[in-house]
């Protein structure tokens, strides 16, 4: 398995939502670290979950809530990081 | 005068709603509330002007509409209803392909659009041969002097597409008459009444929208959406909008509980929790009571072909759980028929396991405009009932007892809710990657809602390439977590495709 790297956890999400980004005339490089997923309204609640269960289950992570603010949880930047510090822990 | 008699039974009870209660709020989204008086008014001008458009009787009565869960949504899709078409829902976080397949086999004339949404919708429409019209409800005029079509109880109310395991959506076409009865039977059950304000949770695209906003509308309550982000903090949600009824997918309440969102009391205002959509298990129906001491719980059960929700059962905190753990799906509601069949469409007997039939005034005639898929699962058996078969395998443990839901007769998942064909899916990975593929269903754990991996037959592929190929076509809930090249996929010793080894490469990381 790929450990996880915040580049790499970037990649992977943004990957997942190219089609909702390019609707919106932006490119994966565009989008910095504290651009919010879903107030941008790249994703619905549903979609947090969904990125949530892909990434838990691609790096074999499980998240722990109270380790990560709500605010930082829809936040590539902050998620991408969280992703692999928990992967490392692992 | 605007109102023509006769109305179908969605449009009647909701103008005579909207007369009782006009300065009762209907709706509530994104910070905006709607009276009943000023949804109705909305409603009416969206009519009026898709009139307008189209004066002409359309052979085919469906209107598109293409939104988010905002009040000018909710107000597009009465208006349409008040036109007398059906809606036909198209979801702007669905790729444009798929919503262009959706507009083309409806064969919809006109699409209201939300003007946040307008440039999307023309990409989406302009590749069509016979573009629709598209209609943006803004500066509408109060509707006056005009006289609203006639529409009666056969009037489509809404046409849905669902996973279809030949690589095509299915067409559902529920008429006025299917959601009416199952209103009639939820409104004996439930007791709703225009004190209630109830969740919604859902996109238009998923039919379990239509219970919050019909079940809402014909009784003066009020529907409430969450606004972005307001799911992730459940308890915030339900006390600001004093939500008494919760209405929801199983998977949500679980990612709830995750989050820590259901400690004990933390819903006291809710009166009434249903859900719906996919097998609830009695752990989580037991958390999610203690969070609502005030709740009653239910379990809904219903595929899409038979309107909404057509079984239900009441749960009991800490009553033993059915087959793997799950709430039991109950009895059937109003004038619904179950029964449990043989492959030879035969009853079985209690405590055998067999296949759902479903019969009754909100099952669907069939499939739209596929002959082929309509006779395979809309039948008639020995014994002269007509229905249709819903590919879940359940159970009657004795004569008395409630049904179970076991498990599907094919490759369908429920991911977040969603109905999912892994045929579909597969179908499309074979036609991007240019090679054989197979999607499966990874499982539900106690931590996380079921979700797809897929394997393809190359080595050569680009993964990325392939998921971004795929993502332009499916929706999200669709796209595998997941792409695995491997050198070729096993096959079980009848020669057919072997998900149980594919899953066992998972299970070895």
């Amino acid at each position: 398995m790929q450990p996880a790297t915040a580049a790499l956890v970037r990649e992977l999400i943004l990957e997942r939502l190219a089609e909702q980004l390019a609707a919106r005339s932006l490119t994966p490089s565009d989008v910095p670290p504290e651009f919010d997923l879903l107030l941008e309204g790249l994703i619905d609640s549903f979609g947090v979950v969904e990125i949530i269960l892909m990434l838990e289950q691609r790096f074999a992570i499980e998240f722990d809530f109270d380790e990560l603010p709500a605010d930082d949880l829809t936040r590539i930047g902050p998620l991408a990081e969280y992703v692999e510090r928990k992967s490392a822990a692992s | 005068m605007i109102a023509a008699e006769p109305h179908g039974p969605l449009c009647s009870r909701f103008l005579r709603a909207a007369e009782t209660f006009s300065d009762r709020p209907a709706v509530e989204a994104a910070g905006r509330t709607l009276t009943y008086g000023e949804l109705r008014r909305r409603a009416l001008a969206i009519a009026a002007r898709l009139l307008a458009e189209d004066p002409e009787r359309e052979a085919i009565p469906l209107t598109g509409v293409y939104a988010t869960r905002t009040v000018d949504s909710f107000a597009a899709v009465l208006g349409i209803l008040l036109r007398g078409h059906g809606y036909v829902p198209l979801n702007p976080r669905f790729p444009a392909l798929r919503n262009r397949e959706i507009l083309e086999r409806a064969g919809c004339r006109a699409v209201v659009v939300d003007p946040d949404h307008l440039d999307a919708a023309v990409e989406v429409t302009s590749g069509l041969a016979k573009p629709p019209t598209l209609v943006v409800p803004t500066g509408l005029q109060n509707a006056r002097d005009f006289e609203l079509p006639p529409s009666g109880p056969a009037t489509p109310a809404y046409l849905l597409f669902t996973s279809g395991s030949t690589g095509r959506p299915k067409g559902v076409l529920v008429r006025q008459a299917n959601v009416a009865a199952f209103l009639g039977a939820v409104a004996d059950r439930y007791d709703l009444n225009e004190t209630d304000r109830l969740s919604q949770l859902f996109d238009l695209t998923f039919d379990l929208s239509a219970f919050d906003m019909f079940g809402a509308w014909h009784h003066g309550a009020c529907v409430c959406c969450p606004a972005a982000g307001e799911l992730l903090r459940p308890a915030d949600f339900v006390r600001e909008a004093s939500l008494s009824v919760w209405f929801s997918v199983p998977s949500s309440a679980m990612f709830l509980d995750r989050l820590g969102g259901l400690k004990p009391d933390t819903f006291p205002s809710l009166r009434l929790s249903l859900f719906c959509g996919e097998a609830l298990p009695a752990e989580l129906a037991n958390t999610w009571a203690a969070a609502a001491p005030n709740s009653i719980v239910e379990n809904l059960y219903g595929p899409t072909e038979a309107t909404i929700a057509c079984t239900a059962h009441r749960w009991e905190p800490g009553a033993p759980a059915g087959a793997n753990g799950f709430v039991p799906i109950g009895e059937p509601i109003g004038a619904t028929k179950a029964w449990v069949v043989d492959e030879e469409l035969h009853e079985v007997r209690p405590g055998e396991v067999g296949q759902l039939l479903l019969g009754g005034p909100q099952v669907v005639e069939g499939y739209w405009d596929d002959r082929e898929a309509t006779d395979r699962s809309f039948v008639t058996t020995p014994a002269g009932n007509r229905g249709y078969l819903t590919g879940d395998r359940v159970t009657r443990p004795t004569e008395a007892a409630p049904l179970e839901y076991v498990g599907r007769i094919d490759g369908q998942i429920k991911v977040l809710g969603h109905r999912v064909e892994l045929e579909e899916i597969e179908s499309v990975l074979r036609e991007e990657a240019g090679a054989e593929a197979a999607a499966v269903g990874w499982p539900r754990t106690s931590s996380g809602a079921a979700g797809i991996v897929a394997f393809i037959a190359s080595t050569s592929v680009d993964t990325v390439e392939l998921r971004r190929a795929v993502s332009a076509r499916l929706p999200d809930y669709m796209v595998p977590r997941e792409l695995r090249l491997v050198g070729e996929l096993p096959l079980n010793a009848n020669g057919k495709r072997d998900r149980k080894a594919l899953l066992s490469i998972l299970e070895a990381g």
